[in-house]
């Protein structure tokens, strides 16, 4: 119950987050005669974390305890969230699909990459009876090769041209 | 002052520069009235075709851009009741209304018109205000830069969301991500965990682009439904009398210093400013009851505020390096990219960029409002092009944009993370323009603080005792205490409603 309060896991997390800041931080040498070194803002910036995560376990923690009590605004808010039907899976498909088009982009290049790319992700973007695949192709193709060549020709920003 | 103005329109006065301008402002208003695309998308991604302009021709894209950006939202405010950006929430309000009672033409005519004017009234503000402050702001060292940078933040913080802890943690975990890699004055590499690709740490465009673009396709991905946006524009007609506009008069005024006074408070912005306008001129209107069911008062108070907002906004950030909101942060990174440090040097060593900036607003404010009236056909039927088609061709923009600054796919990885990073936040119920800020303010605070330190042999007392230093920390304090109280009232007031509704009950 209390687990399952968006505040409480932010907040956790962040706070885990704080303590292996200040960890790396001990590492860190002083180059310079001055008192203060590159130690010195990321250990305030930590512990500062480390005081607002707190916080912000206490804000969930008093949510759950008091239920809508505590802030009017944003309960209302996630009660709009899920008026809306999220679905979680195009996000995640989204998000692997990106993950793979950066991990295959140097090896193949940004042309044929983005073409694919753009195309899965129409797919993707798209519920089943509105999947016009002909469409999608068309509307990948000509995009991603007049980025490429708009960007390469005109503005002479090198982009990965891998097998190209 | 005027010498300067004229020499800032004669270098964008050029054909280079016009058509950069027009071009800003015409995709300016793509982006804003496209629901789901907004003015800081637009820059981030045209951020890395300024690369090769010179400062003066990249500044004009850019004010182009954000003004065009700002106005094109009142489209699908007025014709579909969707704010095309956070800028025009109250648009909707009496637009669409306006709309359905078939006066679509009326409604558009007032809220371009009150665009053009309330951006037109805080440009002049800016150019009269920024030269003199930045003139003032020239005299602070070490640490007045960094009292009025804690004031910033903390401004930020504590305005932009919510929940106080979230707007502070998410400005905290800015100042985080821009300590990765050499540490400034010493060089040491901090927090890259032996990976050498995170010595340089992250460039600001993919996190910029990753924030604010990638984040909202995620978003985006949510709603696979299938939402066609169909308007049928009949024929409509802009007439409105002389005698309406200027029975506007007050209010347009009212509207655009509320804009413009909140654009120039860090942290706030044009997603504020539109709706505390609205409910000024409903207070003050002698038939508020009319409000929301389509009065032209309503059109008029949400768009000159927007618009005067950018203005306000440019204040800060021209005169002390301090950027008002996400957009502005952009052209602040925009600046640094062409090696130009923005605050009160600016003025003193580029003023000719500043004027030309000034110069450039003035005429993209024209162009807004040619453009409006007479390619609204053509931006309306933008708002029919399926999102799922064009997000990911904007996502092909995106890469290009946060691969093109150094040409490593490092941060094309570091767009994607970020992009992951803001869907969860807002996910989470975090702000994200306090992360911006903090990553571009965060190093100029760290900075300033070892240097004032150097200065004083490891003393911090200057920092209190040096005047402009304390009043800056009193008003952070200040503000920040004036953020708990609100909150602590906020919540006594919500209890005691609650616990009449109960006594009604019995």
């Amino acid at each position: 119950m209390v687990l399952k309060n968006k505040n409480i896991q932010s907040g956790i997390f962040l706070l885990v987050v704080s303590v292996v800041m200040f960890a790396a931080t001990l590492s860190f040498k002083q180059l310079t005669t001055s008192q203060v070194g590159p130690a010195f803002m990321p250990q305030i910036i930590s512990v500062l974390i480390g005081l607002m995560s707190i916080a912000i376990i206490i804000e969930g923690y008093r949510k759950v305890k008091y239920g809508t009590e505590g802030d009017p605004e944003e309960e209302g808010e996630e009660d709009q969230d899920t008026a809306k039907e999220v679905s979680y899976r195009p996000v995640i498909l989204s998000f692997v699909l990106m993950a793979i088009y950066v991990a295959v982009m140097p090896v193949v290049g940004f042309l044929i990459t983005t073409m694919l790319y753009m195309f899965l992700q129409m797919m993707i973007l798209s519920s089943k009876p509105d999947r016009r695949w002909m469409l999608f192709a068309i509307v990948s193709v000509v995009a991603s090769s007049v980025i490429y060549y708009v960007f390469r020709n005109v503005f002479y920003i090198m982009l990965p041209s891998g097998l190209l | 002052m005027v010498e300067m103005l004229i020499s800032g329109f004669a270098s964008i006065l050029t054909l280079k520069g016009i058509l950069l301008i027009m071009g800003g402002v015409i995709l300016g208003l793509i982006f804003g009235s496209i629901p789901g695309l907004t003015a800081t998308m637009a820059i981030a991604i045209c951020l890395p075709i300024t690369f090769g302009m010179d400062p003066i021709d990249g500044m004009a894209l850019l004010m182009g851009l954000y003004i065009g950006g700002v106005s094109g939202g009142l489209i699908p405010a007025i014709l579909l009741k969707l704010p095309g950006t956070p800028s025009s929430i109250a648009t909707t309000f009496d637009g669409y209304p306006m709309a359905r009672n078939g006066e679509a033409g009326k409604a558009f005519s007032f809220a371009i018109v009150a665009s053009f004017l309330g951006g037109l009234l805080s440009i002049l503000v800016l150019i009269m205000i920024a030269p003199p402050l930045g003139k003032v702001a020239l005299r602070f060292g070490p640490f007045e830069y960094f009292a009025i940078i804690i004031f910033a933040l903390s401004l930020i913080s504590s305005l932009s969301g919510k929940s106080l802890a979230k707007g502070m943690m998410a400005g905290l975990l800015g100042i985080s991500f821009a300590m990765v890699g050499a540490a400034p004055i010493d060089a040491f590499p901090r927090f890259t965990f032996g990976n050498s690709a995170m010595d340089a740490g992250f460039s600001l465009l993919p996190v910029l682009i990753g924030l604010f673009a990638i984040s909202e396709i995620l978003i985006n991905a949510e709603k696979t439904v299938k939402d066609n946006l169909k308007v049928n524009m009949k024929k409509i007609s802009y007439k409105v009398s002389l005698k309406e506009y200027l029975g506007q008069g007050w209010n347009w005024l009212r509207s655009s210093l509320i804009g413009l006074g909140i654009g120039i408070l860090p942290g706030i912005g044009g997603g504020t400013s539109n709706i505390l306008a609205y409910v000024a001129a409903k207070n003050s209107s002698k038939n508020p009851e009319k409000f929301g069911k389509g009065v032209p008062d309503g059109v008029v108070a949400s768009e000159s505020s927007n618009n005067a907002a950018i203005g306000g906004a440019l204040v800060p950030l021209i005169s002390l390096g301090i950027p008002g909101d996400t957009v502005t942060a952009l052209l602040l990174g925009g600046l640094v990219l062409h090696g130009l440090q923005p605050g009160p040097l600016l003025i003193q060593n580029n003023g000719d960029i500043v004027y030309a900036i000034f110069a450039a607003l003035l005429v993209a404010n024209v162009f807004m409002i040619l453009f409006l009236f007479l390619g609204m056909r053509g931006f309306v039927k933008m708002l029919s092009i399926p999102q799922n088609i064009l997000m990911p061709v904007i996502l092909g923009l995106c890469v290009v944009g946060a691969y093109g600054e150094n040409g490593r796919v490092f941060d094309v990885g570091a767009l994607f993370f970020f992009g992951l990073l803001g869907y969860l936040m807002v996910k989470y119920g975090f702000p994200l323009t306090p992360l911006v800020l903090g990553f571009i303010l965060g190093p100029l605070l760290e900075t300033n603080l070892r240097r004032g330190l150097m200065l004083s042999q490891g003393d911090f007392m200057p920092f209190l005792t040096s005047p402009i230093a304390a009043a800056f920390l009193i008003f952070t304090v200040g503000s920040i205490g004036l953020k708990i109280y609100s909150n602590w009232k906020k919540k006594r007031n919500a209890r005691t409603q609650q616990f009449e509704l109960l006594e009604g009950e019995q």
